[in-house]
């Protein structure tokens, strides 16, 4: 069973904002689906490897270069972008 | 004369110049902007571009140039594939008005080959649901019972080719969401093996479980599709060097095919499990082995699923931030406080709801009980699929427990309405490709979809099949 005070901290986590009706919402619901995944717990899987994903690549390198963006690109980011001055992002200030 | 148009005929008709690409265009842009006053397929329709675009393999025939197979023919995309300059939503508020600054691979391949564009198809919220109600933009109804869903993720998408909206469409499948609103609709729904088809310029939900799949009439148009957008992409680090290869001289009696006891459990519906078992009984008529195969960890795939799934979610969509694109809501103090307002406000309740579980199950102190145990599951699960293969050639099985449910129906419960995806999440899991085909209807109309299951990259054996079921039923 997963609490209220639990729900705000991992919202808080994700860095989304939630009502206090959402809140109630999500400690219901997260509690009967962390009800239902329960039962991995009666898998044995001390030999057991982790698997991250289906065909187990590893380590696909790329030179560690720069590509120019298409000036097409550029233009339609751009114009993407919520808050802009000249071609920067424009963002409240991080530091004091 | 757009009810029994197929890729393969409609490919015909314009090399033999009986239609022009552009007459091709218009009848399928009159059909969709009528039918989707109903049934809510598409999020917009690309009637102006289109025409250009058909124009253009026109002019391009008449000199004589010799054109790729599909070109001139339409398609519709699922909302999260990027096409460069046109609004990409994922079906989400929080990019209502995101424009797509390149384009996916797949969409460069079937540039290439002089596909039309059509139109964006609806979709859930960033591709989660199963059912479309999770749409920032309304729900698609079903095309065969409009009181009842299409199905989901790739709602929109199925819809669209049952209702002769497209000839083909795209989708994306990451524990269903190709094949099983195919099954409710009617039509075809490959989710190819992962790392075939290259993810560049797909919304990415789930990384190590999505992959871009057709959704087409026939099997055989699905084949000559995953042909065209399939291939290893440099820009996709998880894609795979990888050539398909049909299968010659395929014969039923050369094949075995695996039936699994839980893929007919608890939770199936009598008319899906009777249609289903009566084409099981036709192929072993017609020479295929039919072999009884266990999956001892079936039964644990939809608990994996729901928490390998969400953690990752809560990984990708931590870029929806309000700094760089999408929705963004300022009125705050700080960075901190744009994120999570801009959030709240973005993104709708099955996106908040696998995002807070997704952080939780990878917050420290419950990693290892969660996400690390689901890691672990999912090798016992892709075990299972192994196995099988050392048995028979094709796993066959229902592609959902039942037929189309009605609008509302699972809406309040949201574990109810992860149970749709049952027999499709294992396959996911492991990464084998599968295959969605109608092989009936229930009593109500209803279509009904056979779900075939073959080793990482035999696609060819999974086309091989259906295209004998195709035949027979």
């Amino acid at each position: 069973m997963i609490n209220k005070k639990t729900v705000k901290h991992i919202a808080r986590l994700a860095r989304l904002g939630v009502s206090a009706k959402d809140i109630e919402k999500f400690q219901k619901e997260l509690s009967a689906i962390l009800g239902f995944v329960e039962k991995l717990q009666e898998l044995d899987t001390t030999e057991t490897e982790p698997m991250a994903q289906a065909t187990e690549t590893i380590n696909v390198f790329r030179a560690d270069k720069a590509r120019p963006a298409s000036e097409r690109f550029r233009k339609q980011f751009l114009k993407n972008l919520p808050a802009k001055e000249k071609n920067y992002i424009k963002v409240p200030p991080i530091l004091e | 004369m757009l009810k029994n148009l197929t890729i393969k005929k409609a490919s015909a008709l314009l090399k033999n110049k009986q239609i022009s690409a552009l007459e091709l265009a218009r009848a399928y842009l009159e059909v969709a902007l009528a039918k989707n006053q109903k049934l809510n397929a598409c999020l917009e329709i690309f009637a102006r571009s289109a025409e250009k675009q058909a124009r253009k393999i026109d002019d391009l025939r008449v000199v004589g140039e010799s054109l790729p197979d599909l070109a001139g023919l339409p398609i519709i995309l699922k909302d999260n594939i990027l096409l460069y300059g046109q609004i990409a939503s994922a079906g989400s508020k929080i990019l209502k008005n995101f424009r797509a600054p390149y384009s996916a691979t797949v969409i460069k391949k079937l540039k290439r080959q002089g596909v039309i564009f059509l139109g964006r198809a609806n979709m859930d919220e960033f591709a989660m649901g199963s059912s479309t109600e999770n749409s920032a933009f309304g729900v698609t109804k079903n095309p065969h019972d409009l009181t009842r869903v299409a199905g989901g993720s790739s709602g929109g998408s199925a819809a669209a080719v049952a209702a002769d909206m497209t000839v083909f469409a795209l989708g994306s499948d990451t524990g269903g969401s190709i094949r099983q609103p195919a099954a409710f609709c009617g039509v075809v729904g490959l989710k190819p093996t992962y790392g075939t088809v290259s993810r560049y310029g797909l919304m990415a939900m789930a990384s190590s479980l999505d992959q871009i799949g057709p959704l087409t009439k026939t099997v055989a148009d699905a084949e000559m599709v995953f042909q065209v957008i399939s291939g290893q992409d440099r820009l996709d680090s998880t894609s795979i060097a990888y050539e398909y290869k049909p299968l010659r001289n395929f014969n039923l009696k050369n094949i075995k095919i695996g039936i699994v006891p839980e893929y007919f459990g608890q939770g199936l519906d009598a008319e899906v499990a009777a249609t289903v078992k009566k084409l099981i009984k036709r192929l072993g008529q017609a020479g295929a082995e039919i072999v009884e195969i266990k999956m001892p960890h079936f039964k644990y795939s939809l608990a994996c699923y729901y928490l390998i799934m969400p953690s990752e979610i809560s990984s990708n969509l931590a870029r929806y931030d309000g700094i760089r694109f999408g929705l963004s809501r300022r009125r705050g103090q700080g960075v901190w406080d744009i994120f999570a307002a801009s959030r709240q406000a973005g993104f709708g309740d099955e996106a908040k709801r696998r995002i807070v579980l997704g952080t939780y199950a990878l917050s420290a102190g419950y990693y290892d009980a969660y996400y690390l145990q689901a890691q672990k599951a999912r090798r016992l699960i892709a075990q299972d699929f192994k196995d099988a293969w050392s048995k028979v050639d094709i796993v066959l099985g229902p592609t959902t427990p039942s037929t189309a449910f009605k609008i509302g129906e699972n809406t309040s419960d949201p574990l109810q309405m992860y149970l749709e995806d049952i027999y499709t999440v294992p396959v996911n899991l492991a990464g084998v490709p599968a295959l969605s085909l109608p092989v009936g209807r229930d009593k109500k109309g209803l279509p009904i979809g056979a779900h075939l299951v073959a080793n990482h990259f035999t696609e060819n054996k999974l086309f091989a099949l259906g295209k004998e079921i195709e035949k027979i039923i």
